[in-house]
């Protein structure tokens, strides 16, 4: 820098007199632009634009139009923001402009057809990753058929990345030239294609690691598909597949198998040799039986098969020591193997929708888990040492036969979100507001005829619904429960509202028909300023009070004061309210 | 003399400046100098930057000196675009200028090699630029010529029709 050269003689500068402001700067002043910025800067500019605008200012002037066109922003170019807007024709001119794309992504381009991708693959032949996906609209019907990957099989030989989306005309013979010809190719995403059959030329790709056929028509996951042995990434959903090959025990490499969706009736026991899988989701088959050899996973940290028909379980659990997620919701599981207690990494456990009668007496040892989920099974009691899941955030019991929490059942202080709808609990432990961090609660349709007073404590509650239970009264601080948003104490036989009501500023909705209550101060709940949704009607309010609350209604104090006649469901609080 | 710890720099129309050592050494064209020199009151010209803009950056420096900015965690070098919406509101009003004192603070910024503030700057620049709906939106704000001729233009526009916002 040439100012590092004058100052290394410093001797010249020792003695600068203290002189203040020089005035005499007469030269007539000129305002500094844009394009006094030297080339580098005004490619620092244009480095923070999207493709978009740097196309857009290309046009403003020569100098702006070099500038713009700098290799630097053209290896990689994210058109998927405008994919609507492109047709054929700006994608040949594009492709002409940057032969040196190298990735590019035009999910969203509905419009690209045949013609457009012919020029895109001619001009660009150092493409190394194009995604051509369409996002969420998988419903058009795009012009791309084979000749496009005929296309990009012939010029594009570099491709590492290939993502196509939505496009039913391509076939598995299309699909087999560009898997033949394009030996690089590591990520392949042919979702929502129709595809009926995963072509042979698969195995030619040695360095596949990803590959997405989501929404296709596969019935058969072919035997040769254990060559790939590169595969990390098997992603599988909505297909029509009956059975793994055996040969799946030679993916070694394997550490995502996605097969939701599809028509599996077992999973084959050479899924043993995986041991590097680390999530295996099977969603919505009809899986019955899980093989034993399924321990042998040691890697596995997500094993999630909701949706099945399994009705035993393999009481190998402790082999999978990695397993932080385990869903099992919606079989026909009745006990539950105690070797699922050494699962000492379990975060998630999800039971939901079985017939499960007991816990293992030992659940406490899962003491990691933050979510425990056993809603509609034929649970009749809680374990006494549930008490000891001292991490717990989220439990779900409701829709049980459950008739009593248990002492211990307060000391589960980390709790956040607490379901117990639909249960026989006639009454809460004493010390129910020990659980200070519950935000949610959900106890309506219970024998509860009070609830402890302890439960004023319970700062952090935001959403509390009690319908459909049997409660005659409200512990005398209720109105300390400050944070309350939704309140539900609909379908009860309350007979009045507690004390300074209104002192639960933050309340949005309040459900309270079909209860007892003969007199409503509404000038106290009127004082609720974010109160947008109060329903109360099937109470004992007499006709005297009636009108006065229209009149209340009528002056305009509430906006909305819902007196709907609606069919409310089991929740109780659940609702849309409308102003008139 | 200076006071302890602090250095004197002037500029390009012989405005001086005290600034803290440290504050100074923000630049690393000033801290490569210092090194350079033994004498501590020496007075250091910055000659391509005039006092005006000298002392916008000295104040910027001064600022982000006494107020260190977290290490940007946001910094997701998205392979294909970068941000501009994460400017820090005292850095936006710093860069609310006229834009030739903008310019002028990015060639600053650049001859003192200040990366955070020519970073700003043109992140700056780029969102004036975004706000443009047309080419001829951004001739306008930065008052430049177009130098195509009819012919090129429109040959231009054709091959880049998906980019404008007509109609």
């Amino acid at each position: 820098m040439n100012s590092k050269k004058r100052i290394t003689q410093p001797n010249n500068l020792t003695i600068t007199t203290t002189t203040t402001k020089s005035n005499d700067n007469k030269e007539p002043e000129r305002k500094t632009h844009i394009n006094d910025l030297n080339d580098d800067l005004l490619i620092s500019v244009f480095s923070y634009l999207d493709h978009k605008t740097l196309s857009k200012s290309s046009l403003t002037c020569k100098r702006w139009f070099s500038a713009a066109h700098d290799e630097y922003f053209w290896h990689s170019a994210n058109l998927s923001r405008w994919g609507l807007r492109i047709r054929d024709s700006d994608i040949s001119f594009l492709s002409k402009q940057h032969p040196k794309l190298k990735n590019l992504n035009l999910t969203n381009s509905a419009l690209l057809s045949d013609i457009g991708l012919f020029a895109l693959s001619h001009n660009c032949r150092n493409l190394q990753k194009i995604i051509l996906r369409l996002g969420n609209n998988h419903r058009v019907r795009r012009l791309i058929t084979d000749r496009s990957l005929f296309c990009f099989a012939k010029y594009c030989k570099q491709l590492v990345e290939f993502r196509l989306g939505a496009c039913d005309l391509i076939t598995d013979n299309g699909v087999g030239i560009l898997f033949q010809n394009c030996p690089n190719l590591e990520i392949v995403d042919l979702s929502y294609c129709q595809l009926p059959r995963i072509p042979i030329t698969i195995t030619k790709l040695k360095k596949l690691k990803t590959l997405v056929l989501t929404f296709n028509r596969i019935t058969v996951l072919p035997d040769f598909i254990g060559e790939v042995g590169s595969l990390e990434k098997l992603i599988l959903r909505y297909n029509q597949i009956k059975t793994l090959p055996k040969s799946i025990k030679n993916l070694t490499n394997l550490a995502v198998l996605e097969l939701g969706n599809n028509h599996l009736k077992t999973l084959p026991k050479e899924i043993s040799h995986l041991k590097k899988l680390k999530y295996l989701f099977a969603y919505s088959n009809q899986i019955s039986e899980i093989p034993d050899a399924i321990s042998e996973l040691v890697n596995l940290k997500d094993l999630s098969l909701p949706d099945n028909q399994i009705v035993e379980l393999p009481d190998c659990f402790e082999k999978l020591q990695s397993l932080e997620v385990l869903r099992l919701n919606g079989n026909r599981i009745q006990t539950l193997p105690e070797s699922i207690i050494y699962l000492r990494k379990l975060l998630i456990l999800e039971l939901g929708d079985n017939l499960i009668e007991t816990l293992p007496s030992k659940i406490n040892m899962l003491i990691n888990l933050k979510f425990l989920k056993i809603y509609n099974n034929r649970l009749s009691s809680l374990n006494p040492n549930i008490g000891d899941l001292n991490q717990l955030l989220v439990l779900n019991i409701s829709d049980n036969y459950i008739t009593e929490l248990g002492d211990s059942f307060c000391d589960l202080k980390t709790l956040k979100d607490f379901s117990c709808y639909n249960n026989r609990l006639e009454y809460l432990p004493e010390n129910f507001g020990n659980m200070t961090n519950i935000a949610k609660l959900d106890l309506h349709g219970n024998r509860l005829r009070e609830i402890p007073q302890s439960i004023c404590l319970l700062k952090n509650l935001n959403q509390l619904w009690l319908g459909f239970n049997r409660l005659i009264y409200l512990p005398k601080d209720f109105a300390n429960l400050t944070n309350l948003e939704q309140l539900g104490l609909n379908d009860n036989m309350l007979q009045y509202l507690p004390h300074n009501f209104s002192n639960i500023q933050n309340l949005k909705m309040f459900h309270l028909q079909n209860n007892k209550i003969s007199e409503i101060d509404f000038k106290e709940i009127k004082k609720i300023p974010k109160l947008s949704s109060f329903v109360f009607h099937n109470n004992l309010i007499n006709e005297k009070h009636n009108a006065q609350n229209r009149r209340v209604i009528q002056n305009g104090l509430f906006n909305l004061i819902h007196q709907a006649f609606s069919n409310i469901p089991g929740r109780g609080g659940r609702v849309s309210t409308h102003h008139n | 003399m200076t006071e302890l710890g602090k250095i004197k720099l002037v500029s390009s129309d012989s405005q001086e400046f005290e600034v803290d050592r440290e504050v100074a050494a923000m630049s690393q064209t000033i801290k490569n100098l210092l090194e350079a020199i033994e004498d501590e009151n020496t007075a250091i010209p910055i000659e391509n930057v005039k006092g005006e803009i000298l002392e916008r950056v000295i104040h910027y420096c001064e600022h982000h000196y006494n107020h260190p900015s977290p290490k940007n965690l946001t910094e997701n070098e998205n392979e294909y675009e970068r941000r501009t919406d994460d400017i820090e509101p005292w850095d936006q009003t710093f860069c609310n200028v006229e834009q030739p004192i903008l310019f002028e603070l990015i060639l600053a910024a650049n001859y003192l090699d200040i990366k955070p503030l020519l970073d700003v700057c043109c992140k700056t620049v780029a969102n004036l630029i975004k706000e443009c709906r047309s080419p001829e939106e951004i001739r306008k704000r930065f008052k430049i010529k177009n130098d195509f001729t009819k012919e090129e233009e429109e040959e231009i526009r054709k091959e880049n029709a998906w980019c404008l916002d007509e109609k």
